[in-house]
């Protein structure tokens, strides 16, 4: 993946990962995944697999939770 | 599992099973065979408290979205920004690529015609995009309104995407305009 010339189905994954990421309803507290204000997901699609990657092993550990 | 509340089921898997598409698949299959889908957040946690708790909020976000879905329209820039040095440059450019961006926000409204039942803009989100917009139409018209916003505009590409279940749209005590 190069953030140059990425291609449509690209953008299409970026878009929708980020609505899966950072939209939708949460019944706990808001939480956006970003950094200095700029969304995660729009840093590129390597950052945002390995933050969903820490999300994962992150809330697996921390809740006892069903989702 | 099913968590059931009134008249609100809450469709949850186990804690430590699925991943972000698989979600996504798994909100898509409710959202196709139900007239009203509140898509969580991936990874959001649910109990039976919370559902009783926010049941009033979640019953009134599922109205606004029911017989609704989203459409993703993407605004690419047709050719890559130039590195200014500058620091008046940049400005003027990044003012410029401002107003285009919200032209054609207003351009995608325009093409929605009455057909608009919520609107989420964003200028600028990367280098490579001009505009991300999310645009809450009904579902039984997504078809049509999508071949509507391909408009043509100068120095922008449009990709539109969905429909969707309405993600955008789904925040809880989220006052929109419709």
């Amino acid at each position: 993946v190069t953030l140059s010339a990425p291609r449509d189905d690209e953008f299409t994954l970026l878009e929708l990962a980020d609505r899966l990421l950072n939209k939708g309803v949460v019944l706990t507290g808001e939480a956006t995944i970003s950094v200095a204000g700029v969304d995660l997901i729009y840093l590129g699609l390597n950052v945002v697999l390995t933050a969903v990657e820490n999300l994962k092993s992150g809330s697996a550990a921390a809740s006892d939770h069903p989702r | 599992v099913a968590l059931r509340e009134g008249e609100l089921i809450a469709w949850a898997s186990a804690a430590d099973g699925g991943d972000l598409f698989a979600h996504h698949a798994v909100v898509e299959r409710i959202f196709a065979t139900t007239r009203a889908c509140l898509p969580a957040r991936f990874d959001t946690p649910i109990t039976p408290e919370l559902l009783h708790d926010r049941y009033a909020d979640l019953f009134l976000a599922l109205e606004r979205v029911e017989g609704r879905a989203e459409l993703a329209v993407t605004a690419l820039w047709t050719s890559s920004p130039e590195t200014r040095t500058s620091g008046t440059a940049y400005l003027r450019a990044r003012a410029e690529m401002l107003a285009t961006a919200k032209h054609v926000a207003q351009q995608l409204e325009d093409a929605c015609d009455g057909d608009l039942a919520a609107a989420e803009h964003r200028e600028l989100p990367s280098a490579a995009v001009a505009l991300s917009s999310a645009l809450l139409v009904e579902r039984d018209t997504a078809a049509m309104i999508k071949q509507r916003l391909t408009l043509e505009a100068q120095d922008v590409r449009i990709l539109v995407n969905g429909p969707w279940p309405p993600y955008t749209f789904a925040a809880l005590g989220a006052a929109r305009e419709e």
